[in-house]
């Protein structure tokens, strides 16, 4: 492994992440179908639930992904009600910051074998692609839970 | 930056990598620590039409010196009305921003920025953008935390 250029340990430890991604969210598929029906329990419209995901796939920021459903629990009236109903915006709030234990595990173990390609942010690039992949799975249990109604 | 030097694309891409971690990291932190260490006082005095106001004034302000007049005049205006506590709020809130312009300054030389051999003009206006930048960052996890904590914790 000490003899791979620093482009080849890139490039192995890209692949190499992206399986890891890949092979975690296989295991979110059975973890999103309970907010998914929450989310449809709490009676939030598929609008909402696509703005989330949305934003997730827009943005290079966690925090972008967090002060969303912040605000979203912050608004007044329905809307607000309906984000902080049976604790749905919270838990999804905390399952996606709770991501970041996957995201250094998996920063650690390729730095590990391919240390001159992971850098300071890895994790935190890492954990962004795992919130994508969680809420990609939660949207898709809401449409589906919603076609099957 | 229009008829002036332009940054060359690798520091611009730097620069926006590190202003990203810094919002994640550092800027978020921060700026939920401020929200929480005066969570007495949301919904009220500090209303969401407070925080809206300054959502809107660090979006569309041209620069830092701009912020900080609207902060300082939200601080006055609460002393004259007697309110101490808004107007100490307000306070820190415009140190806080202020405050970024250091960090603003570590960024812009980690992104390589003192290499580009810009003017001491060019130099200011581009490390005020970074700071309007950060500014913009921790106005949006401020905001966004605020109008989270009396919504979800039973605040005041």
């Amino acid at each position: 492994m000490n003899e791979l250029t620093r482009e080849q340990q890139e490039r192995l430890a890209r692949h190499a992440i992206q399986r890891a991604v890949a092979r975690e969210s296989d295991r979110f598929f059975d973890r999103a179908q309970s907010p998914a029906e929450k989310l449809r329990a709490v009676d939030l419209k598929r609008a909402q639930v696509h703005g989330l995901e949305n934003i997730a796939y827009s943005t290079d920021r966690l925090s972008d992904i967090y002060d969303f459903l912040k605000k979203q629990m912050g608004r007044p009236g329905k809307l607000g009600q309906r984000w902080r109903r049976e604790n749905v915006g919270q838990d999804l709030l905390s399952a996606l910051s709770g991501l970041s234990r996957e995201a250094n595990q998996i920063a650690r173990t390729v730095a590990a074998e391919y240390p001159e390609a992971i850098d300071d942010d890895a994790s935190r690039r890492i954990h962004l692609e795992l919130c994508r992949e969680y809420l990609k799975h939660v949207a898709a249990h809401y449409q589906y839970g919603e076609a099957v109604e | 930056m229009s008829e002036e030097k332009k940054l060359p694309a690798d520091v611009t891409r730097a620069l926006n990598r590190l202003v990203t971690i810094w919002s994640d990291g550092d800027g978020y932190r921060q700026a939920v620590a401020l929200a929480e260490s005066h969570s007495h006082l949301l919904p009220k005095p500090v209303t969401h039409a407070q925080l809206n106001g300054l959502r809107n004034v660090v979006g569309a302000a041209p620069d830092p010196k701009t912020v900080k007049m609207f902060t300082d005049n939200q601080r006055d205006k609460a002393y004259r009305r007697g309110d101490l506590e808004l107007r100490d709020y307000w306070a820190e809130v415009g140190t806080a921003l202020t405050r970024l312009r250091e960090s603003a300054q570590a960024l812009w030389a980690e992104a390589g920025g003192e290499e580009v051999g810009l003017s001491k003009k060019e130099a200011k206006a581009a490390r005020a953008q970074v700071h309007m930048g950060l500014m913009r960052a921790f106005v949006q996890h401020l905001v966004a935390h605020s109008l989270y904590l009396p919504a979800t914790k039973g605040g005041s």
